[in-house]
C-alpha cells in the first residue's frame, strides 16, 4: 500500500507546478542559507585569527624588548616590564570560543555573546560584546538559517504536499471504496502520509547533508542532525495523519493543518517570547554596572586586614607569598578583591538566568518546533548555554591569571622573561564548550511523535464529509 | 443594501463555529497581549526609573574628586522604553539597554537581558502590534477564505444575484464585513491599551490605529478577491494561507538575510581597530611625549604669555584632554557616520521588500510610530554621545579652569560638590512622528500601493464576476 501511495504522491507532485515550486523554493532557500551559514563560520574564524594576530603582535613587542635587554618602548618610559602590572598588560592572551562543526546551521541565532576576549585582570567577561556589529533591524526579523528552514519551512512543505490527504478521499467518496477493497481505510491515509513524509524527509536529509558537507562535519555531528530532522519530519507526518483522519474535505484539511502549524510554530513560541520579555522587564543590570563600580571603589576604602582576608579566602596559596610590608602589595590585593566581585556577579547572573532557563525548558514540551530549534542551536554551539560556558571560562581564566599577577607582584622582585612566558602560558587559548545535550530534546521529539501517532490511531475515523 | 449585507456577513461569521472560534480567539489574544505587554512595560519603566535614580545617587553621593577622575567614573545611561513600546516594543529586545558614558571612549549599548532565553527570540513576541499584524490578519484569512467561494459552492451566490445583488455590492459588503472584523480587533487592542496605559500619546495611538486598519483593509480586500476569484474554498485557503505565511513569517526573514548577505557589516574588531588607528593620529591626553601635545602646550603657553606650565593660571591637563576629546569626537562622527550609513543601506534593502510585502511595510511603520525602530535606536545612540561629550567637556573645563594658584604657587582645585550637583541626568527626547516617518517613505509608498492595488483587484474581480454572469 505504501508503494502505491508513494507512486500516487510522486505523480501528484509531478502534476502540480505549485507543489514543485514550493519544494524547489524550500531546497533553494535551504541551499542559500547553508552557504550563508558557512560564510558566517568563516567570519567567526577570521575574527578569531585577527584576535590571535593582535595578541601575537603585543607578545612579540614585549619579547623584543626582553631580547634587546630593554623593559620598555623608547617613547613610553613609564612602562616597565619588570613590574607585574605591565607584564599582565603585555602578556594578555586571548581566549576564544571556537565554532562547533555545525555552527553554520544556526547563524541567525539571536545569541550574540563574545567569541574572543583579551584576558588580563581588568577584563570583564560579563559585559563583553560579540564580534558582530549587528543591525538590530535585521536581528529583530528573526533570521533565516538552516534551523529556520528545517523548523518552519519543512512543516510547511508537509502541509503543501499533504493538504488534500483524507479530505480529498471523503469529498470524492473514495474512502468507503478503499475500505470495501482493502478493509483498511485508515491504513490508506497513513500510507499517503508516510509517502509524503518520505518525500519531505528526503528533502530534509538532502539539506542536512549539504550543511554537514559544507561544514566538513564528521558523523558524530551529522548523525544527531539527521536523527533530529527525521523525527521532526515524522512529527509533522503524524500531524498530517491526525488532520487527514478527521478532515471533511481539502478545505477543512487546509485550515486544520494551517492552524496546527500556526499554533505550534507561531502562537506557542510567541507566548514564550512574551514571557521572557516579562522576565527581563526589570533587568537593567545594576549589578553589572553601578554596583560593580561601587564594589571596585569599596576596595579602596577597605583596610588592609579586610583586603588581605578576602584575597586569602579566594586564593589560600597566596597566604605564603604575603609581601612585607603588607602595604607594598595593597594595589594588587585590590585587583584580587575586584576579581572576587566579578566571580560573585557571575554567580548572581547564573542564578538570575535560572528563570529564563526554566522558561525555555518548560516551553520545550509545548511545541515540537521549539524543542527542535533548541536542539539544533545546541548542536551548533549557538545556545545561551555556550555563551554562558564561555563567560565562565573567561572569568575563571582571569581569576587564575590574577592569582599569578598578585603572586608576582608580592614577590617584590624584578620580573623577567620567564615570568612573562609563565603568564602567557597560564591562560587557556580555547574555552571548553558544554557537550551538546541533544539527547533529551530528541527524546521529547520522540514523545511528541508517539503521542501524535497514537492520537491519529485513536481518533474515531470519519468515512464521509458529514 | 450594503449595510444589510455586511450585517448578514457578520451574522454568518458568528453563526459558524469556526468563525466564532477564530474571532473569539482573536479577541482573547488581543486583550491578553495588551494586558501582558502593558504590565511588562510598566515594570520596565519602573525599573528604568530606579536605575536612573541609582546612577544619579552614585553621581551625587561620590565625594568631591577631581573632574578628571569624575570623567573616568562616568555615568550610566539607561534607555527608556517610550510610551508606545507597550503597543510595539520593536527592536528593544535586540538592542542594548545601557550605555556607559566616560572620558576618552564611546562605548556601545550593552545588556540584552532576553539573551538568557535567546532560543525563543527567533520567534515573534505576542505583543499587541504582532497580534494585529500577524494574528488579526490570520483571523481575517481564516474567517474569510470561503466568504465567496463557499457561497458559490453552495449555490447561494447565484440566488443572491437572482435577488438583484450586484457583484460589486456583494464583494464590497463582504470586504467591509471582513475589514470590520480586523477593525474590531484593532479597537480592542488600542482600547485596552488606553485603559491600561498610564501615559498616552493620542496622536501616535491614532496613527497606530490608522496604520493597522489600513493593513486590515488590504488583507480583507485580498481575501475577498481571492475567495471570489477561485472556484474552490480549498484552493482559496491554500493561496491565502501561503500569502499569509510568506508575508508574515518568511519574507521578513528573507529580507533580513538578503540585506545582511548583500552588504555585510564590518566585524566589531575591524571597526574598533579602524577607529583606534584614527584616534591614535590625535592627541593622547595621557602621553606626555606626544608631539601634538607638545605643540598644543606651546600654543597655550603663548596664549597666556608665560614660559613654563608652572606659571599657567590653568591646568594644562584639562585643556589637553578636551582637545583630545574633540579630536575623538571627529573620529567617532566619521566612523559612526559611516556605520550609520551602512545600517541605513541595509535597512533600505529591507525597505524594498515592503513593495512586495504589506506586512513588512506595516511592521516598519508601526515601529517608527512607537519610537522603537532603527531610527529611534540610532537617535538614542546619538543623543547619548551628545550627552557624553557635554559631560566630558564640562568636566575637562573644570579640570582646566577650576583651579587657583596657592601662596606657594601650586595649583589647587576649587571644584565643589555643587559643581557636580549641577549636572543633569541624561534625558532622551524622542523623535517627532514626521522625523521618523520621513526616513520610511518607501514603506509608506508601498503600503499606499498595496491599498490601491488590493482595491483595484477587488473591483476587477467584481467586474469579472459580472462578465462571467452575463456570458
Amino acid at each position: 500500500m505504501i508503494r502505491i501511495a508513494l507512486g500516487l504522491e510522486l505523480r501528484n507532485l509531478a502534476r502540480s507546478p505549485l507543489r514543485v515550486l514550493v519544494l524547489a523554493l524550500v531546497v533553494a532557500v535551504g541551499g542559500v542559507v547553508t552557504i550563508q551559514g558557512q560564510n558566517d563560520v568563516d567570519r567567526w574564524n577570521r575574527a578569531i585569527e585577527e584576535g590571535v594576530i593582535a595578541q601575537n603582535n603585543a607578545l612579540a613587542e614585549a619579547r623584543a624588548w626582553f631580547s634587546e635587554g630593554e623593559n620598555r618602548q623608547q617613547d613610553r618610559p613609564w612602562i616597565d616590564l619588570r613590574q607585574a602590572h605591565w607584564q599582565d598588560i603585555f602578556a594578555a592572551t586571548r581566549i576564544v570560543r571556537a565554532p562547533e562543526p555545525l555552527a553554520g546551521i544556526a547563524f541567525a541565532s539571536a545569541e550574540a555573546g563574545a567569541i574572543t576576549m583579551r584576558l588580563n585582570r581588568f577584563a570583564d567577561p560579563l559585559v563583553a560584546q560579540g564580534d558582530k556589529i549587528e543591525n538590530p533591524a535585521l536581528a529583530a526579523a528573526g533570521g533565516l538559517d538552516l534551523v529556520t528552514v528545517l523548523s518552519l519551512l519543512i512543516p510547511l512543505l508537509v502541509l503543501a504536499l499533504g493538504v488534500e490527504v483524507g479530505g480529498y478521499e471523503r469529498a470524492s467518496g473514495l474512502l468507503p471504496l478503499v475500505q470495501v477493497q482493502t478493509g483498511r481505510d485508515r491504513s490508506w491515509i497513513w500510507a499517503r502520509c508516510f509517502a509524503i513524509g518520505l518525500i519531505v524527509a528526503t528533502v530534509a536529509l538532502v539539506l542536512c547533508t549539504l550543511a554537514t558537507a559544507a561544514a566538513g562535519a564528521g558523523p558524530q555531528d551529522a548523525l544527531p542532525l539527521y536523527a533530529l530532522a527525521l523525527v521532526y519530519v515524522g512529527i509533522w507526518t503524524a500531524i498530517l495523519a491526525v488532520v487527514g483522519i478527521v478532515s471533511r474535505n481539502p478545505s477543512h484539511g487546509a485550515v486544520g493543518l494551517g492552524s496546527a502549524w500556526i499554533f505550534l510554530c507561531v502562537l506557542v513560541p510567541s507566548l514564550g517570547v512574551e514571557r521572557s520579555a516579562a522576565l527581563a522587564a526589570d533587568d537593567f543590570a545594576l549589578d553589572l554596572t553601578i554596583e560593580a563600580r561601587d564594589s571596585r571603589n569599596d576596595a579602596y576604602e577597605m583596610n588592609e586586614d579586610e583586603l588581605y582576608a578576602l584575597v586569602y579566602d579566594r586564593w589560600p596559596a597566596l597566604r605564603d607569598k604575603e609581601p612585607r610590608p603588607r602595604r607594598a602589595g595593597i594595589l594588587h590585593a585590590r585587583d584580587g578583591v575586584r576579581i572576587v566581585g566579578l566571580e560573585s556577579r557571575l554567580r548572581q547572573r547564573v542564578d538570575q538566568g535560572q528563570a529564563h532557563r526554566q522558561l525555555v525548558e518548560s516551553m520545550l514540551f509545548a511545541s515540537p518546533a521549539l524543542v527542535f530549534t533548541h536542539a539544533l542551536e545546541r548542536l551548533a554551539g549557538r545556545s545561551p548555554a555556550s555563551a554562558q560556558a564561555f563567560r565562565e571560562a573567561a572569568v575563571d581564566a582571569v581569576a587564575n591569571r590574577t592569582e599569578l599577577v598578585i603572586g608576582a607582584n608580592w614577590s617584590q622582585k624584578a620580573l623577567g622573561n620567564d615570568d612573562f612566558e609563565t603568564l602567557v602560558k597560564s591562560s587557556p587559548r580555547v574555552a571548553p564548550m558544554p557537550i551538546a545535550a541533544w539527547h533529551k530534546d530528541l527524546l521529547v521529539l520522540v514523545l511528541w511523535l508517539l503521542l501524535l501517532a497514537g492520537l491519529a490511531n485513536l481518533l474515531p475515523r470519519r468515512m464521509s464529509q458529514s | 443594501m450594503i449595510l444589510t449585507l455586511v450585517i448578514n456577513e457578520w451574522r454568518a461569521i458568528l453563526r459558524d463555529g469556526r468563525g466564532r472560534l477564530v474571532f473569539g480567539l482573536g479577541i482573547l489574544l488581543a486583550v491578553t497581549s495588551t494586558w501582558t505587554s502593558s504590565s511588562t512595560f510598566a515594570r520596565q519603566e519602573r525599573a528604568q526609573e530606579a536605575a536612573v535614580e541609582a546612577a544619579r545617587f552614585a553621581w551625587e553621593d561620590r565625594e568631591v574628586d577631581s573632574a578628571h577622575s569624575r570623567a573616568h567614573f562616568g555615568d550610566y545611561v539607561f534607555r527608556p522604553s517610550g510610551v508606545m513600546s507597550a503597543l510595539d516594543p520593536g527592536l528593544q529586545a535586540v538592542t542594548g539597554r545601557i550605555v556607559f558614558t566616560e572620558a576618552h571612549r564611546q562605548n556601545d549599548a550593552i545588556h540584552r537581558p532576553q539573551q538568557a532565553a535567546a532560543e525563543l527570540l527567533r520567534y515573534n513576541r505576542l505583543e499587541p502590534s504582532n497580534v494585529l499584524q500577524i494574528l488579526a490578519t490570520l483571523v481575517i484569512v481564516l474567517a474569510g477564505f470561503g466568504i465567496v467561494s463557499s457561497e458559490r459552492e453552495s449555490g447561494r451566490l447565484r440566488l443572491l444575484q437572482v435577488q438583484g445583488v450586484r457583484p460589486r455590492q456583494l464583494l464590497l459588503a463582504k470586504h467591509l464585513a471582513l475589514w470590520t472584523v480586523g477593525v474590531v480587533l484593532c479597537l480592542v487592542v488600542v482600547g485596552a491599551n488606553l485603559i491600561l496605559a498610564e501615559d498616552v500619546d493620542m496622536k501616535r495611538i491614532g496613527a497606530f490605529l490608522g496604520l493597522h486598519m489600513t493593513l486590515m483593509w488590504v488583507v480583507a480586500a485580498l481575501v475577498t478577491g481571492v475567495s471570489a476569484k477561485v472556484e474552490r474554498s480549498g484552493t482559496a485557503a491554500a493561496i491565502l494561507l501561503s500569502f499569509w505565511v510568506g508575508g508574515a513569517i518568511v519574507l521578513p526573514r528573507l529580507a533580513a538575510m538578503s540585506a545582511g548577505a548583500l552588504d555585510p557589516l564590518p566585524g566589531r574588531d575591524v571597526f574598533q581597530a579602524a577607529m583606534q588607528a584614527d584616534r591614535e593620529q590625535g592627541l593622547d591626553g595621557h602621553n606626555p611625549l606626544d608631539d601634538r601635545r607638545k605643540e598644543l602646550e606651546q600654543e597655550i603657553l603663548a596664549k597666556y604669555g608665560v614660559e613654563t606650565r608652572a606659571e599657567l593660571p590653568v591646568s594644562l591637563g584639562g585643556l589637553i584632554m578636551q582637545a583630545d576629546e574633540e579630536y575623538g569626537a571627529k573620529v567617532w562622527d566619521k566612523h559612526f557616520g559611516e556605520l550609520e550609513d551602512h545600517l541605513r543601506r541595509q535597512d533600505h534593502v529591507v525597505g524594498n521588500f515592503s513593495l512586495i510585502n504589506p506586512f513588512q511595510a506595516t511592521n516598519r511603520l508601526s515601529m517608527a510610530l512607537a519610537g522603537t525602530g532603527l531610527n529611534s535606536h540610532l537617535e538614542f545612540l546619538r543623543q547619548t554621545e551628545h550627552y557624553r561629550r557635554e559631560l566630558v567637556r564640562r568636566l575637562n573645563n573644570e579640570d582646566a579652569y577650576g583651579v587657583a594658584r596657592n601662596e606657594e604657587g601650586r595649583l589647587e582645585r576649587t571644584t565643589t560638590k555643587d559643581f557636580y550637583l549641577s549636572f543633569n541626568s541624561f534625558e532622551y527626547i524622542p523623535l517627532r512622528i514626521n522625523e521618523m516617518l520621513a526616513k520610511l517613505r518607501m514603506d509608506m509608498l508601498a503600503l499606499a500601493l498595496w491599498v490601491l492595488g488590493a482595491t483595484i483587484y477587488l473591483t476587477l474581480t467584481a467586474r469579472g464576476m459580472t462578465t462571467r454572469n452575463r456570458s
